[in-house]
């Protein structure tokens, strides 16, 4: 007899149905359990716990997104579905012939060159690596390359963007259950090296900060750049096909993962979790994408019809999700396991990792099935797709799940939330000017969000695979931190794909001036190595978006993100978010993350023998700096080591932001360009800090012939962190070219390289600060020293 | 004649004279987790092989798997039979029961695959052998600051014999 429970849900009060939600662990509102008990009623009997677990999946905030999807009031009017009003309606409105698949499968894809083309996905995995971070970053990083296996594309690079709270961290201070940071950190950075180098993907690409608001919540986005001739992209399971389940064999592991991604973390859920935990095994992972590659190529046609990750929510979302035009039937007994005893809907809902479900015509499953005893990778039939439109799933022979696709995917109640928003008034503050500005420069530096992260990238294995051509560290040590990174995927192309990601929690006060920065951010790094056709990913990270303020914020944010895709011209092909990023504490108070938004642009690079490096080359060369420094401070580095927390947040020139970037791409081009350095962290004074010292070069610089708005002050101009802001360094004797490119747009010679290695600055009153280059690289490079 | 069930005990280290990164790692990361007193730490991995296994077997399975012989050594005893003296405290840290043990799984199918098919069960587990001014309760402090993580591990912890 099959292990299944029936659960009375249609006598059931009100209290009665949140009662079940919570012992159930369902994480279902009032209104959606209430949906489900009218479509029992309807159909005349009550759920089984594999059918209240499928929908409960299904339905939940990581799988349906139902915060973005939803009905959200503002003061401004009703917004009916976030997603569909700005981040897709701008990729709509762009209709960019190359963007080949947007929002529609695991990952987004591009067109590359002829049939070539890339695939792009980047997940959050932030709940899992707050409770186990070696497994929870490994396997955040091992379901990243799925997504991109899951459109059949072969992993090419590994992303990683990390955000810990403070490394200083008080242990006295430390809540109940929360790791140190600094432990963490290994923890997280041990767990991507490992699934990476193991499965031989190169990590070339990424972030790390740190703030004290994702001390009990660290983030963790892993993304991952994939390549594929299109014409293998298939996605289209018929009745008829076989549902075949192959990789890793099922567990306990990572079971209810979904749902709990959706609740706050409490030190409770330290207790409840160990079922949530998942373990990574990339051999496994790298066996099962051979098998797939050979499936993909080895005959005429792919041997499957459709393929997906078997991620979140385990079989239910993956056989659900494929089947829900169609319908489908499996045998849960048929399901390989790692050791007896799962009950049936543990078995349909583990998160075992390293699984892929395969949808397979009749025809091939002999050849499928023979490429995958090759291989040594399991694969099993597990049941068939259907025309019924039904998600039948059976035990031992006895229905336990028998669900219409109609109801499971269209049948949740849309959420209704209030968003609100008290836009920021901001002012600069008037202080005196510091006299030892390169002191502050030292400490900026060293700032941990600054800093050298060496000590993380060596552990990466981003050589891997010989295609990756601009890597994370470039100049003459090897250790100067690079804007982007440039691959070359194919033998015989010169063409380059360009992976470039900005992110910046410390504008988060001001959400919207907070996005046009971080698209601006990805987007300049992205061109100041060359890149441009570029597509954008959004990936938001966010607290309980059932609290006004937070909802507000996040409103905010998507309005910015859609304003600045329509004016850079880069649609969004991908992006997931996660909220209720937050963390209760024993006395009911709460600890919510900074609103962060990371956006991820892929670009393209005709010839990749053009692209950029940051580090000045050759000692007097011009120095220029491309476009407009403002009375920008706010969330500055300058003012956080001031001990200041006003000032105006930089904002992006909507105008004129896309025109500078396709100067530096087409200056770029005609060769003119020798280093190009985007100013970000720290402003003027950090980028060319860096320059000079990965370059083993000198600068001498004038701030008075800085193109500026409303500034006077050297420190001002120094640490502004205005946006779409370059450092060029321009060949000697093409001066005139470069001028002529930027003709009408602000920019100014304003210096020179030189061989002695100082940084030498002369301020607008006459003022000089000098530094030796290499005082500012060991302060670069102490704080990782680990 | 059919051997009762038993069950073997591995402990692969550095050998003496070798560069060991592992154990030194560990104890960085020690003194950088604000814990003080820890002079020396020696990591041992160690493997418990279940199953109907000879002494042959087990060897064979040391010897081809379980450690790099240029720079590693091994023992190998039956549970309960040890006269092994480890000096200093012992941290004990293993998986709880239900968490994926990737590495025996590896040990499992590795050992398969070289003919030995008698290994029913396998399990990992790490020993950290701690010297230096210490307690119990800055050894246990050790043991949850940073080697054992209470969502997936268990650990033991034994003082100096």
């Amino acid at each position: 007899m099959a292990k299944v429970s029936v659960i009375h849900v249609r006598e059931a009060t009100d209290e009665e149905l949140m009662d079940i939600s919570r012992r159930y662990m369902l994480s279902l509102s009032l209104d959606e359990m209430k949906a489900i008990k009218a479509y029992f009623i309807s159909i005349g009997r009550d759920p089984t716990d594999v059918e209240l677990n499928t929908i409960a999946q299904t339905w939940s905030e990581h799988c349906y997104h139902k915060t973005f999807k939803g009905i959200i009031e503002t003061n401004d009017g009703i917004i009916d579905n976030l997603l569909e009003s700005y981040i897709f309606r701008v990729t709509k409105e762009l209709s960019k012939p190359w963007c080949l698949v947007v929002f529609e499968d695991n990952a987004g894809i591009v067109r590359l060159e002829g049939d070539w083309s890339i695939a792009v996905k980047v997940e959050t995995h932030n709940h899992p690596t707050a409770l186990d971070p070696y497994g929870g970053a490994g396997t955040g990083t091992g379901g990243v390359f799925r997504d991109v296996i899951g459109v059949g594309a072969k992993p090419i690079l590994s992303i990683d963007v990390l955000f810990f709270g403070p490394l200083d961290y008080p242990y006295e201070l430390l809540p109940q259950g929360v790791m140190h940071p600094r432990r963490v950190m290994r923890g997280a950075v041990a767990g991507i090296r490992d699934y990476g180098n193991k499965m031989g993907v190169p990590t070339a690409c990424g972030a790390i900060g740190f703030d004290e608001g994702y001390l009990c919540n660290p983030l963790v986005y892993a993304g991952c750049v994939g390549i594929m001739p299109f014409s293998r992209y298939t996605r289209k399971p018929k009745p008829g096909d076989l549902i075949v389940l192959v990789g890793g064999r099922t567990g306990r592991d990572g079971l209810r993962g979904v749902t709990f991604a959706s609740t706050e973390l409490t030190p409770e859920s330290e207790k409840v979790s160990v079922i949530s935990v998942q373990i990574g095994n990339p051999i496994e992972e790298k066996k099962l994408l051979d098998a797939i590659m050979r499936a993909r190529d080895e005959y005429s046609e792919p041997l499957y019809s459709a393929i997906t990750d078997c991620g979140g929510g385990g079989l239910s979302s993956a056989v659900g999700e494929m089947a829900k035009k169609i319908g489908a039937e499996v045998e849960l007994s048929l399901v390989p396991l790692k050791y007896e005893g799962l009950e049936p809907w543990e078995i349909w809902l583990s998160e075992s990792q390293e699984r892929m479900v395969l949808a397979v015509p009749e025809g091939n499953i002999d050849k499928l099935m023979k490429i995958f005893r090759e291989e040594d990778c399991e694969a099993t039939v597990i049941g068939r797709f259907t025309s019924t439109g039904k998600l039948r799933v059976y035990y031992e022979g006895e229905v336990v799940c028998d669900l219409d696709l109609e109801f499971l995917f269209k049948g949740i109640p849309r959420v209704r939330r209030r968003a609100y928003w008290n836009p920021l008034r901001e002012w600069d503050p008037d202080f005196p000017m510091p006299t030892d500005l390169m002191d502050i420069l030292r400490r900026i530096l060293s700032d941990p969000n600054v800093a050298s992260k060496e000590w993380v990238i060596r552990q990466y294995d981003h050589e891997v695979q010989a295609r990756v051509v601009i890597k994370p560290m470039v100049g003459i040590h090897g250790d100067g931190p690079s804007d982007a990174c440039v691959l070359k995927p194919l033998k015989d192309s010169w063409i380059g794909v360009v992976v470039s990601c900005g992110v910046n929690p410390k504008y988060s006060r001001y959400p919207y001036k907070m996005a046009l920065s971080v698209v601006d951010e990805a987007i300049r790094n992205n061109v100041a190595v060359g890149g441009r056709r570029i597509a954008l990913l959004d990936n938001f990270s966010w607290g309980n978006p059932e609290r006004e303020e937070t909802l507000g914020a996040l409103v905010e944010a998507v309005k910015g993100c859609y304003d600045a895709a329509k004016a850079f011209d880069t649609p969004f092909i991908s992006g997931k978010d996660s909220l209720y990023n937050e963390y209760r504490l024993p006395d009911g108070s709460y600890r919510s993350i900074p609103g962060t938004l990371l956006i991820t642009a892929i670009g393209i690079i005709p010839d990749i023998r053009k692209a950029i490096t940051m580090d000045f080359k050759e000692p007097g060369n011009p120095v220029y700096v491309v476009g407009y420094t403002r009375c920008e401070l706010g969330g500055s580095y300058y003012y956080s080591i001031m001990g200041i927390d006003s000032g105006v947040i930089p904002s992006v020139d909507l105008n004129n932001a896309k025109l500078i970037m396709d100067r530096i791409v087409e200056a770029i081009d005609v060769g003119c360009i020798r280093s190009c350095h985007d100013c970000s962290e720290g402003g003027l004074a950090v980028a060319l800090a860096e320059s000079s010292f990965s370059g083993g070069l000198g600068v001498e610089v004038w701030l008075s012939e800085v193109p500026r708005l409303g500034l006077v002050r050297d420190d001002k101009i120094l640490f502004s962190e205005s946006n779409t802001r370059f450092i060029v360094e321009v060949r000697k004797g093409m001066e005139d070219y470069f001028e002529r490119i930027f003709y009408n747009l602000p920019y100014r010679r304003i210096g020179y390289t030189t061989r002695e290695g100082r940084l030498v600055i002369h301020g607008v009153n006459g003022r000089v600060y000098e530094e030796d280059i290499w005082s500012l690289k060991d302060a670069w490079k102490s704080t990782f020293n680990w | 004649m059919q051997d009762t069930h038993r069950v073997w005990r591995v402990y692969v280290s550095y050998k003496q004279d070798t560069l060991d990164p592992v154990s030194m790692r560990i104890q960085w990361e020690i003194r950088d987790m604000d814990v003080k007193g820890v002079e020396k730490v020696k990591v041992i991995q160690g493997f418990r092989l279940d199953g109907d296994l000879s002494e042959d077997d087990v060897k064979l399975i040391c010897e081809e798997l379980l450690h790099d012989p240029i720079i590693q050594e091994y023992v190998y005893f039956l549970e309960g039979e040890s006269n092994i003296r480890l000096d200093g405290w012992i941290i004990e840290v293993k998986y709880k029961p239900g968490v994926f043990d990737s590495l025996a799984s590896s040990v499992l199918e590795a050992s398969r695959i070289i003919g030995i098919d008698r290994l029913s069960h396998a399990e990992t587990f790490t020993l950290y052998v701690l010297n230096g001014c210490l307690n119990y309760d800055k050894v246990e402090l050790v043991a949850r600051r940073c080697l054992a993580n209470p969502i997936i591990h268990d650990y033991k912890i034994l003082p100096p014999v």
